[in-house]
């Protein structure tokens, strides 16, 4: 443990046993428990690192004026310090166990009543429990405990039971070993199966039934970890009960049954049984489907058109297909469709375009993709826009050519159909929408539409207000650049302009991706430079990057206010140190034949830190002329990563910070001065 | 009878995060679904296993409702639908859907900037999330289900945010998220029907409190500003991107075109173009003198802030900036005020709640001098004010509501135990209704007592009336007869006639026959006058005839009389009577059982 904190943590027990219900923060105590928990976690012993948790505890458990917030943070903590069995010894012996986890102790003190002391008495208890000491002696009043008024004393007391008995597991989790059942374990077991049986039934009146909901869970636990024998013989005690409910068809119990029987997966029946009657449940749906029996005439009234049904049954195909995504009912069916669609051409492959009902089917998917498309809700052309991107995005092979070629072209006729709905989405004035047909126009006119679009596509990057579509503005030069195989980086000056702008964008998550862009030029060219292997060209490199303003790009990335970026810029700018200075600590050789490179560079270095100045940059931007080693060197970079790759509330965010903050906040509480504290803690935000 | 339970996941007893389960004629709903700012981990959500384990929310919850976009309300919802999994309907007003989206998306960015955390929604989950969400109107009322209607009220506190109206037949409960029952600069006040719910759920923040007039806090945050500025100061605000920022910004802006100041304002992020664009939207949605001056000038309509570029941190003389977030955890704010804090002319003025671990929690503490990364300190010189804008009702406020509601029990959420506890008894005392306060994971269970609206045929109620007694007056129940009949989701009072006309049923004679053996050393037909005589004079006021074809009849009951086959001294009495008569049929049954007088001739 920290030095320092073990000097706090004395005064800071003093502050909290005195502290009523004045404390700073609703969350600094279960921040404490965190704390404590790592630390126990780490294997240090808590009470020998801090004895004055010892006078705290006794202090809080005595004081009869104690506030009931703290004496649940308390209980749990002495659960935790009792999980280790010296300590549980020594706290055993000085009474405090037996004081403390006696629910007769909080009964005659009237606080029993407050699910705050039940809550840190079941918790407390449940960390104890680490070692079979007394594990049976426990059991009664955590069977009480299950049908607690309280959700969470319920809850707990639920998971503390599962615990034990999993504790009792007469198999070891590493293998098959049969482990030895003491006494106390079959005892254990023997009450809990007891209880259940009891417990479980059709339940007469609503005490019954929220007992019912409450074992119903709690077996919906165990059966979920126990192992076969034990899970035999739960199930062996349960199944009648469990029998009866289901027929019984109480639907308060429907869901917390379901949960006990379903196992979530395996499937009742076979895949193509299933998606054969949901393509019916759907034909129905769309009228398409008669039957002649007259029974089902009432059935079919009321299911075609329902939106409720449809949406499932895309669902049920959706998952079936195994794929677990996600889905206001139209809208809703409509996405699903997409999604439907989308998973089942990916794994039905052959579309055959000679095949006169695929072409029919093809026309209409046409018509309903152009009709949604100019849909008054954002919601259905956002998902139209996602689908074509999905469809881009997907190869699917033709049957009658063998050449694959993107499914929108195969689906949709291509750039002729898609191409200007896309276009026209990039005016949309809802910005999920302008993203996401510029994320398709990346993925679907990869091959037949490259430059005539980065015009447009650079001016929503200047000018678009949403974050959303300037991202995927990005990405789409990204996903270009990437797929370019041509040896010479795209010949435009669109690079250096979007480089430019993405570096500085107001959304840090532009800038991030505005690197990434930069990484995939650094990439390239090195990777060039490499296969030639001349020094010569080392210098080209340099120069063309700071041409294409990937240096600049870095630069700025680095000293930016949003760590991500500067992580990235950082990592980046290492990697470009390697390549460029192999063996970092000076070859003077390569640094001088990049001389040229060095004066853009210093140039760029003088520009960049000027206009965001920041520590460690003056150092280069005084110097007239220095190598490109020299000045990657001077930035620090090594220490700038290792503070960047941790996370940017990590000094306050700290246990040392918590226990001075709980000590600040006691003082200024006690002074009472111009803070007006109450209010700050009530302040919604 | 039936119930209406009520069990906060958030907000029973404590201002965190607010999830508030209600069950209401086998309904079950979720109001708000908030996160707390406070934690880094999975704490900050509701935990929605105590709901259902394997997070099969759909099946159980039959529609979600936001009060309003702030993240203590709305900040969990697509870790719900998207994360845990919720495909179900998602209630919010127009505003809220709009704007709600804007700000997760900015405390997303915060979040995973701030720890690289990838346990956390992305944009895609927040889109995909409010794909779900249903717009609601103002006083629209909205059919859920067949059973299930909600309707919105405007509720003030923040644009768009509303109180919403929950019914199930006959059962009601209304659920106020946070509200403002007076008025202040740019949103009018709360206001409902007098719908007396079964259950008010009412926010209770400023439970005991009678606050000032938010204009004074205006006035004084004015002040501040002014005077930091006069004396060549710089101002940081940090705020979040919506909300606060918006109202701060339009009293700057008057106060700026008032005073002809010229020190420059600047807003640090783009975000707020699009929340300036909705407010300018949802104008309606502000208060009366924001609408009637809409006309002439758009109050959304910024002269004097201009966008933030970071050289400007360095320029000489006086501003006010606007930075993200509002914490002073990261970014922008963060590093604006690492500048500014050595400057004792300068000052930071901290409009909202900070929670612990942030550089804000710590200076609103009085911290001077911060740790900060490698070892290096920063001693703070600077100003340090907070100022809280927060609207909600006070205590004069709820009483208010609760008199314009008239509830009929009345539950506290979203406050203090203490305060609540005092609110409690005061409500109690004054309006004679019970008012519950249920802790987090507590279900409160209030029994209802719904009334069923039954039609009556006007025939019935003219035979009813032609029986004499006083006209039907709702305020004096009565008993009525007839029969009931349940027809495509309404009861209907009829005469039986009618309910075998429109029912097209043919009526059925019931009549019960039984035998009763009697000791009675006579003839047959001497036994049968001696029934007579002693039915003529047990039973006055009925008419009795004894038949020539040897029954004696009372009303419609026929008596007639055998000899025993083994003993003609036990007779076998055979009864029969018609259901409508049952009760003088088994009141002979019994009289003949005990035998016949011995006086009898």
């Amino acid at each position: 443990m920290d030095r320092e904190c073990v000097s706090l943590l004395p005064r800071v027990c003093e502050v909290l046993a005195a502290s009523g219900s004045s404390l700073p923060d609703d969350t600094i105590l279960e921040k404490l428990l965190d704390w404590f928990t790592a630390l126990t976690e780490a294997g240090e012993s808590l009470l020998e690192a801090c004895p004055c948790l010892l006078e705290f505890i006794s202090a809080v458990i005595h004081d009869t004026a104690s506030a009931p917030g703290v004496l649940s943070f308390t209980l749990r903590l002495i659960g935790l310090l009792a999980a280790a069995e010296d300590a549980f010894r020594i706290l055993k012996e000085s009474l405090v166990l037996d004081l403390v986890f006696s629910c007769k102790h909080w009964q005659e003190l009237g606080l029993w009543e407050d699910p705050c002391i039940r809550i840190g008495w079941i918790q407390g208890l449940r960390t104890t429990l680490q070692h079979p000491n007394g594990l049976s002696f426990f059991i009664q009043p955590l069977l009480q405990l299950q049908t607690d008024t309280s959700l969470f004393v319920a809850s707990a007391a639920n998971q503390m039971l599962a615990h034990v008995l999993l504790f009792c597991q007469p198999v070891s989790s590493v293998g098959s070993e049969p482990m030895e059942i003491n006494q106390d374990c079959t005892a254990v077991v023997d009450a809990i199966s007891e209880y259940l049986k009891r417990a479980l039934g059709v339940p007469k009146g609503s005490t019954q039934l929220h007992q019912c909901q409450q074992t119903l869970r709690l077996l919906a636990l165990l059966l979920g970890q126990t192992k076969p024998p034990l899970r035999d013989k739960l199930l062996q005690t349960v199944t009648a009960s469990l029998e009866e409910m289901v027929a019984a068809d109480c639907c308060e119990l429907t869901l917390p049954l379901m949960d006990v029987i379903l196992d979530p997966d395996c499937l009742p029946c076979a895949p193509d049984l299933i998606v054969s009657g949901i393509l019916s449940l759907l034909r129905i749906c769309s009228g398409d489907s008669f039957s002649s029996s007259a029974g089902c005439s009432e059935v079919f009234r009321n299911v075609i058109g329902s939106g409720k049904v449809q949406k499932c049954a895309l669902e049920a195909l959706t998952a079936v297909s195994n794929s677990p995504d996600d889905c206001v009912i139209v809208f809703q069916v409509l996405h699903k469709s997409y999604q439907a669609l989308v998973k089942w051409m990916s794994v039905s492959c052959a579309i055959d375009l000679h095949n006169k009902s695929h072409c029919l089917c093809l026309l209409d998917l046409i018509q309903v993709v152009k009709k949604r498309a100019c849909d008054m809700r954002w919601e259905v052309r956002d998902s139209t826009m996602e689908f074509l991107g999905h469809l881009g995005a997907m190869h699917v092979c033709q049957a009658s050519a063998e050449q694959a070629c993107d499914a929108s072209e195969a689906l949709l006729g291509g750039c002729c159909c898609t191409t200007p709905l896309l276009r026209e989405a990039l005016q949309d004035p809802e910005s999920y929408v302008r993203a996401s047909a510029i994320k398709a126009l990346a993925q679907t006119v990869m091959h037949s539409w490259q430059e005539g679009a980065a015009p447009t596509q650079e001016q929503i990057l200047s000018q678009d207000t949403e974050g959303f579509a300037r991202r995927a503005v990005v990405k789409f030069f990204i996903a270009w650049f990437s797929s370019h195989s041509s040896h010479t980086p795209p010949s435009s000056p669109s690079v250096r302009s979007v480089l430019s702008r993405g570096s500085a964008d107001l959304d840090w998550e532009v800038k991030v991706h505005t690197l990434e862009l930069a990484e995939l030029l650094l990439d390239k060219a090195f990777l060039e430079s490499r296969t030639q292997e001349a020094e010569s060209d080392l210098v080209e490199v340099l120069n063309s990057l700071v041409e294409q303003g990937v240096i600049s790009a870095l630069l700025s990335g680095l000293v930016d206010c949003d760590r991500p970026v500067a992580l990235k810029a950082c990592r980046l700018l290492i990697t470009l140190r390697v390549t460029v200075c192999p063996a970092s600590q000076g070859d003077p050789d390569v640094c001088a034949a990049t001389a040229n490179a060095e004066r853009d560079l210093n140039a760029l270095n003088a520009t960049s830190f000027e206009d965001h100045s920041e520590e460690g940059a003056s150092a280069v931007s005084h110097c007239e002329h220095v190598s490109v080693c020299e000045a990657l060197g001077s930035l620090g970079l090594d220490e700038r990563l290792e503070i960047l790759s941790r996370s940017s509330d990590h000094v306050h965010n700290s246990p040392l910070s918590l226990l001075q903050d709980i000590l600040t906040a006691s003082t200024s509480h006690t002074h009472a001065n111009t803070q007006p504290g109450q209010e700050v803690i009530v302040d919604c935000y | 009878m039936p119930e209406i339970k009520v069990t906060p996941l958030g907000a029973g007893q404590d201002v965190g995060r607010s999830c508030i389960l209600v069950s209401i004629g086998g309904k079950n709903i979720m109001l708000d679904c908030g996160m707390h700012m406070g934690y880094n981990d999975d704490r900050r959500f509701p935990d929605f296993s105590y709901i259902t384990q394997n997070g099969r929310l759909t099946d159980f919850l039959d529609c979600v409702i936001i009060s309003h976009f702030h993240l203590d309300h709305c900040g969990a919802l697509p870790y719900m639908s998207e994360m845990v999994g919720y495909d179900g309907p998602i209630y919010m007003t127009h505003p809220t859907k709009a704007i709600c989206p804007i700000l997760l998306e900015d405390f997303r960015k915060i979040t995973v900037d701030k720890k690289g955390e990838t346990n956390f929604f992305t944009s895609q989950m927040i889109k995909d999330c409010m794909k779900k969400v249903i717009p609601l109107n103002l006083h629209q009322t909205v059919q859920v289900d067949d059973e299930l209607e909600i309707k919105a009220y405007y509720a003030g506190h923040v644009l768009g945010a509303a109180m919403v109206h929950i019914k199930v037949g006959s059962e009601s409960v209304v659920y106020t998220g946070d509200y403002n029952m007076t008025p202040d600069r740019h949103l009018g006040a709360a206001w409902i029907d007098k719908c007396r719910p079964d259950i008010l759920i009412s926010e209770s923040t400023y439970a005991t409190t009678i606050r000032d007039s938010k204009r004074c806090r205006e006035r004084d945050f004015l002040k501040k500003v002014h005077e930091s500025i006069e004396r060549g100061g710089k101002v940081l605000i940090p705020v979040f991107a919506l909300g606060r920022a918006q109202e701060l910004c339009i009293l700057l802006e008057t106060f700026w075109e008032r005073m002809n100041l010229k020190a420059p304002i600047y807003f640090s992020t783009g975000l707020t173009e699009k929340a300036n664009h909705y407010y300018k939207l949802f104008i309606t949605w502000t208060n009366q003198k924001i609408r009637k001056t809409f006309v002439q000038r758009n109050m959304f309509e910024f002269k004097h802030i201009k966008a933030f570029d970071r050289s400007y941190a360095d320029n000489p003389g006086p501003m006010v900036v606007f930075a993200t977030p509002g914490m002073l955890h990261a970014g922008q704010s963060l590093q604006i005020f690492k500048k500014w804090a050595g400057n004792e002319k300068n000052m930071v003025i901290m409009p909202g709640y900070c929670v612990q671990g942030t550089i804000g929690h710590k200076i609103l503490n009085g911290q001077r001098k911060l740790e900060m990364e490698g070892r290096a300190t920063l001693d703070v010189k600077l100003q340090v004010e907070y100022m809280s804008f927060s609207a909600h009702a006070d205590a004069k406020g709820i009483m208010q509501l609760i008199r314009m509601a008239e509830p009929r029990n009345m539950l506290l959420v979203h406050g203090e135990a203490v305060k609540m506890e005092f609110l409690k008894g005061k409500i109690e005392q004054e309006f004679s209704i019970d008012c519950y306060m249920p802790a987090n994971g507590e279900t409160t269970t209030v029994t209802t007592n719904p009334s069923v609206p039954v039609d009556i045929s006007l025939n019935l109620l003219k035979r009813e009336m032609a029986l004499g007694g006083p006209l039907p007056d709702p305020k004096k129940p009565r008993t009525m007869h007839g029969t009931l009949i349940m027809k495509e989701n309404s009861l209907k009072l009829v005469s039986s006639e009618q309910a075998l006309k429109e029912l097209g049923l043919n009526e059925h004679q019931l009549r019960f026959t039984c035998h009763v053996q009697l000791q009675d050393p006579h003839s047959d037909a001497d036994t049968l006058h001696r029934i007579y005589t002693h039915l003529k004079s047990v039973l006055k006021g009925y008419t009795i005839q004894h038949l020539p074809d040897g029954t004696v009849i009372v009303e419609s009951i026929v008596i007639k009389v055998s000899s025993s086959t083994e003993d003609s001294n036990t007779k076998v009495l055979l009864l029969s009577w018609s259901y409508q008569d049952e009760d003088l049929g088994s009141f002979l049954s019994s009289l003949l059982k005990k035998g016949l007088p011995s006086g009898i001739c």
